[in-house]
């Protein structure tokens, strides 16, 4: 299928502005008569709050306001559950909740002001660890609950008794997984000013869903949406990391800025940052898998019990696709998948790139190679007896039949890039010295889009003006992945513009309509439709008018280059003359695109269903080299191919998997956030190290295109599934370099050398 | 709310003069340690009054190699270590170490007088300094005086330096004849990394036989020291008879003696062996040793 | 605090400032010059986002007080476009695809644009150790040595 712009490596259309230092991100914005804002955060991580003075911090130089809870017209919030406080009430059940509020001249006025709040606490005892608050008897967080449960998915197939009596070999396995921390470059900042342009309240800043943040400050100013409007910005990176918490800080800015009648600017340092982020959850994993001795899995029986922190947040939905998708891509008759969400007082996690899927990867492609030892099978063999292929159906009884099933075309495709065949063998063999090589993979299937957890839809406007200039809108978000320039790929490849006559405008919700979160990587599949629908719309408008005027065929027409041809060569007319006479004759020349996913299913009781309405397939492969000596290891290539069914823009492709597969890695080897009693030990980038350009390795990004029947142009997903795989491929690798299994992450110097890791304090 | 004045020496007279009439002053050179105490509000800031910015200061620069001698301005950048072609030539384990601490940013801007001032247990630039026998030159208005860089330390982030002096440049012999040095560090990615371990290696050989070898840990003791058991395992021997595992063996031996058994132990103790191995591998290989 | 005077050669223009004692050529950067390319990513020079060049070597303008740089010639990424046009960096990164989020690219800019003043045919591991300092969570480095290669060959021909 040729094409003119989509499937194209065309040129970012948001670059310029980046390149020179012209975009502006939250921090940068400046406003008239503009106030700064300063959030006082408890160290406690559990506590009653007895007393808050603030009377010294009201006196200070500068300082317009002290806010505390009973400020707040609406205290809770939430997503999913409004369990989340705007600022502290009663308790903290965090450290690093909010507790009181300070609104200056200057940042460094409001910071001294916070210094004079005093807080009276009664130290409470906590809870830090997931499988103590599942304990009968634990504590009990959240009083009106009836006990730490935030959530609990079951997933049931076939009879696991059965199928394990009818396996040769059983394994049973533990994996762990760490807090992780988004670490965008940008920290978190919102503007909201108040009484602007016939709003009540006016949010700029690094949001990464302007719906969500709308609701969120509507509900907790409690006046209508229509009060509140979001328009967004450049976002330094969000990884799904800047929703409820920014929510939180756009909702405490509008309140100071409603109470002061003044724009209120609040922007977290590093440190703030990482205080009061969300996590990526951990998981506590425990495996049981049987299989045959000719490699056919019998039976799985998983438990993945991930911590919530101290709120819900995102924890029901996080946990929903990993119950999905534990088993991993493999046909399994008897699956028993068990997912839980507990509260303790560790940070709360939410949304992090993957969303529940790099945990249960992590284990249950470390555990296929444990169970290809044990067979005494390759790796790749193991997986090749057992993985999806068309028409295969799911641990949730779903038929892959309605795209293609492509998991061993990306194996075979990434196994070539990086030469597996050769390399395993080579390294199979006895090595000499301490630095040892070792290549491992891993395999994915991801479903696309929200699934089952809420209606996914979208919408676009696209307006062509009377010069034929078009605009472009979308109620889904760029975040930095390049969302605006795909859009507008889509845009002019179907009404046949050159990328030039089309700008992608920013969002704002008083008119871009509702099109639900920039998550799940959703943007392409769902927004693009939704593009393309409006584009659609207005083309089949432009063909009929010309239709009419030109008395040929509209088949044989065709819009190309900016101009409507015959059929025979001929130019007819140009884009923009064509279109301003329509303008001219009273035609309406602005579309709303809408696009809504095709029917899913999910029981909730037995956990069956077609949960997502198409899915992905991915493989990556990792070389590393462990030193055996010291316990560094260095991944060497990487090779990540990925089924994205068409890449709009390839090269924006190949810069998602580059990061995908450098987060992963990240998320391997060298990423953990440490917790002692619930507080995080160092708030920034020395202690929490993410990976630099020198731990790069070299990665060969393979692009493998199924058109999928639902998507635009036929593309899906890219985003998430980059991230996923990489950590187990490592895991794999490691152990096949030295022999040893490590079932934590990340593998760290300690746990390469000696097989665990240390703790300060002697844990 | 951190309050100081902020001064600015333009000469070692003045800078001097500064230390000898005021009291409380810190001085401030790259800054890439104090900037974040800063950034951090921290309650050093309490005891002081004067923030004195040294960076003009141009006695304080400058680095002469000679043939018996060398000396390193404690002013010298960590960027200017790595550039320098005498360093590189005779030095290279300074310049290794100089390399590796953290990025071309930071190199730019911190000194090597602020890194051993500062006195961070990590701190990269002591060992290969302590494996010269470097001492370091502390002048005040009144005269200077030198101390053995390996007695400079009291307790990590704590030296010997008095109110009114200055570290003005880190002096030492060069080593002489046919000499090898290795340089080895373990961090926890491959830039912008704090050493978890680092040590320098630097033996003066003659004959077939080590003369004189100075083996200082970085990073792995409370404050860098010289690892005197494995320099005694070391000298006088011919390479036939030395064993680089049980040079290892003896460092991690040492290293375990000097900071007891600590919760970082089980981990640092086969790794810094494993390093010192390595260093001695590295000394018998360059020297051209084939058993 | 009584404020010091300073006085800074920024992108070719001279400037007479007053700068308080703990005000970091960041701050003065960002917030007395409006020059807001420059960004904040960490505080502590672990992110290189803050990377400007201060005579002729790239810096993390977060770790310097604009006093100590008194009289200094600074470079910031608006300082890159021309009247003629983007400078070749500029160029390659948009060429490559390089630019995500647009956060850490300033900073990048600043650094290559250092690297490339003083070694104007650098080596990928010289490209990489120039880089080291500047942390990118989105785009995986890779097109950003593509476009500074890419840059080194189009500046050198």
């Amino acid at each position: 299928m040729a094409f003119k712009h989509v499937n194209k490596g065309v040129k970012r259309v948001d670059a310029y502005e980046k390149v020179t230092g012209k975009a502006k991100f939250g921090a940068d914005l400046e406003f008239a008569n503009m106030l700064y804002a300063k959030v006082l955060r408890t160290e406690y991580p559990h506590a009653k709050i007895l007393k808050i003075e603030t009377s010294e911090a009201e006196k200070m130089p500068g300082v317009k306001g002290v806010f505390t809870a009973k400020d707040i017209p609406n205290n809770l919030f939430g997503v999913i559950v409004q369990d989340q406080q705007v600022l502290a009430e009663d308790k903290v059940v965090l450290a690093g909740d909010g507790v009181a509020m300070v609104v200056a001249e200057s940042e460094a006025e409001a910071a001294a002001a916070l210094e004079k709040i005093e807080v009276d606490y009664e130290e409470l005892e906590g809870v830090f660890d997931p499988l103590e608050a599942r304990k009968e008897g634990a504590l009990k967080l959240h009083p009106e609950k009836e006990d730490n449960q935030v959530i609990h998915h079951p997933l049931r197939k076939g009879d696991v008794e059965k199928g394990f009596a009818e396996a040769d070999v059983v394994l049973e396995r533990e994996y762990t997984t760490q807090f992780i921390e988004h670490s965008y470059l940008e920290p978190e900042a919102v503007v909201v000013v108040p009484n602007e342009d016939n709003h009540l309240v006016s949010v700029y800043g690094s949001i990464q869903n302007p719906y969500a943040t709308r609701n969120a400050v509507s509900a907790v100013l409690e006046v209508e949406l229509a009060d509140v409007r979001v328009i967004q910005n450049h976002i330094g990176g969000s990884f799904g990391g800047k929703d409820e918490v920014v929510s939180a800080m756009a909702a405490r800015a509008a309140v100071m800025a409603l109470a002061t009648g003044r724009p209120v600017k609040m922007v977290n340092s590093r440190e703030e940052s990482f205080t009061e982020s969300y996590k990526r959850h951990p998981y506590h994993l425990t495996y049981k898998i049987g299989a045959t001795k000719e490699g056919k899995l019998t039976a799985m029986e998983i438990e993945a019990v991930a911590d919530s922190g101290g709120y819900a947040c995102q924890t029901p939905f996080v946990t929903w696709r990993s119950v999905v998708q534990a088993t991993g891509p493999y046909e399994v008759e008897n699956v028993k998948t068990d997912t839980y969400g507990y509260y303790t007082n560790n940070p709360y996690t939410g949304a992090m790139r993957g969303y529940g899927s790099p945990q249960v990867i992590f284990a249950q492609e470390s555990l296929m190679d444990e169970l290809a030892g044990e067979l005494g099978l390759e790796p790749v063999e193991l997986r090749k007896r057992n993985m999806y292929s068309q028409g295969s159906v799911t641990a949730s009884g779903q038929k892959l039949d309605r795209h293609t099933v492509s998991l061993n075309e990306v194996m075979d495709k990434a196994m070539e890039a990086i030469d597996y065949k050769n390399k395993y063998e080579e390294y199979s063999k006895e090595q000499s010295g301490d630095k040892k090589k070792g290549i491992g993979l891993s395999i994915s299937f991801r479903g696309c889009s929200l699934g089952a957890e809420a209606i996914d839809a979208a919408a676009s406007v696209i307006q062509i003006n009377k010069d034929g200039s078009v605009a472009v809108y979308s109620g889904l978000a760029e975040n930095g992945q390049g969302l605006k320039t795909i859009f507008s790929q889509m845009a002019a490849e179907v009404l046949g513009i050159p990328m030039s006559e089309v700008e992608f405008k920013e969002l704002d919700t008083s008119f871009t309509p509702d099109s639900g979160s920039t998550v799940a990587s959703r943007a392409t599949l769902i927004g693009g439709n939704a593009v393309k629908d409006a584009a659609e719309k207005l083309k089949q408008r432009i063909m009929t008018f010309a239709q009419d005027k030109y008395e040929l065929d509209a088949e044989v027409m065709e819009l190309k280059d900016g101009f409507l041809y015959d059929g025979q060569g001929n130019r007819l007319a140009t884009f923009a003359d064509l279109t301003g006479e329509m303008g001219n004759t009273g035609i309406l020349m602005s579309a709303y695109g809408w696009y809504k996913s095709p029917p899913i299913s999910w029981d909730e009781e037995k956990g069956c269903g077609n949960p997502y309405f198409t899915y992905v397939y991915g493989c990556q492969i990792a070389e590393v080299e462990v030193d055996t000596g010291t316990g560094e290891l260095s991944v060497i290539n990487m090779a990540a191919a990925h089924d994205v069914g068409r890449a709009i823009n390839p090269e924006n492709v190949k810069g998602q998997i580059y990061g995908g597969v450098m987060m992963g890695l990240g998320y391997g080897i060298m990423e953990e956030l440490e917790l002692r009693d619930g507080v995080i030990q160092g708030t920034n980038f020395h202690d929490y190290m993410i990976p630099t350009i020198k731990d790069m390795p070299d990665i060969k990004p393979v692009i493998v295109e199924n058109p999928d029947p639902d998507g635009p142009f036929g593309a899906k997903s890219i985003g998430e599934p980059t991230l996923e795989l990489g950590s187990a491929a490592i895991a794999n690798a490691v152990a096949h370099a030295s022999g040893k299994r490590i079932r934590s992450l990340p593998l760290n110097l300690e746990r390469v050398l000696i097989g665990r890791a240390l703790h300060k304090g002697g844990k | 709310m951190v309050e100081y004045q902020l001064l600015r020496a333009h000469s070692l007279d003045e800078l001097l003069e500064i230390l000898d009439q005021r009291e409380n002053v810190q001085l401030l050179a790259g800054g890439t340690d104090l900037m974040v105490d800063l950034h951090h509000q921290d309650q050093k800031f309490d005891k002081i009054d004067y923030l004195l910015d040294i960076t003009a200061v141009d006695e304080l620069k400058g680095i002469q190699l000679g043939d018996k001698k060398g000396e390193i301005g404690a002013l010298t950048t960590h960027a200017e270590l790595v550039s320098n072609p005498e360093i590189k030539e005779k030095l290279p384990f300074i310049a290794a170490a100089a390399s590796s601490i953290g990025s071309t940013q930071i190199r730019n801007r911190a000194t090597i007088g602020g890194n051993l001032a500062n006195a961070a247990a990590c701190a990269d630039s002591f060992s290969p300094l302590i494996a010269l026998g470097a001492e370091v030159v502390l002048r005040s208005k009144g005269g200077a005086r030198r101390v053995l860089l390996e007695d400079f330390v009291e307790w990590p982030y704590q030296t010997i330096i008095k109110t009114d002096e200055v570290l003005e440049k880190i002096v030492f012999a060069m080593p002489q004849g046919e000499y090898y040095s290795s340089y080895q560090k373990i961090g926890r990615r491959k830039a912008l990394s704090i050493s978890r371990i680092s040590l320098t290696l630097l033996a003066e050989v003659e004959n077939g036989k080590v003369k004189k070898a100075q083996v200082a840990s970085g990073a792995a003791t409370p404050f860098p020291v010289p690892f005197r058991k494995v320099n005694d395992y070391l000298n006088g021997k011919s390479y036939a008879e030395i064993d680089p595992v049980e040079a290892g063996n003896i460092a991690a031996d040492e290293m375990v003696g000097i900071t007891g058994e600590r919760w970082s132990t089980p981990y640092k103790r086969p790794a810094l062996g494993k390093l010192v191995e390595r260093a001695v591998e590295d000394l018998l290989e360059e020297a051209g040793y084939n058993g | 605090m009584a404020k010091l005077d300073v006085e800074l050669t920024v992108n070719g223009e001279k400037h007479k400032l007053k700068v308080g004692s703990q005000e970091r050529l960041l701050d003065t950067i960002r917030e007395q010059l409006k020059l807001t390319g420059t960004k904040e990513g960490c505080s502590v020079g672990e992110c290189g986002a803050c990377t400007v060049i201060v005579d002729d070597q790239a810096v993390n303008s977060c770790m310097v007080l604009t006093a100590q740089v008194d009289g200094s010639e600074i470079i910031t990424v608006e300082g890159l476009e021309s009247k003629s046009g983007l400078h070749p960096l500029q160029k390659a990164f948009i060429e490559k695809q390089a630019v995500q989020c647009g956060f850490c690219t300033p900073g990048m800019l600043m650094s290559a644009l250092a690297l490339l003043n003083t070694n104007p045919e650098p080596s990928k591991e010289e490209i990489k150790t120039a880089l080291e300092g500047n942390l990118c969570r989105c785009t995986g480095y890779q097109q950003i040595i593509d476009a500074v290669e890419m840059a080194a060959e189009e500046w050198g021909a």
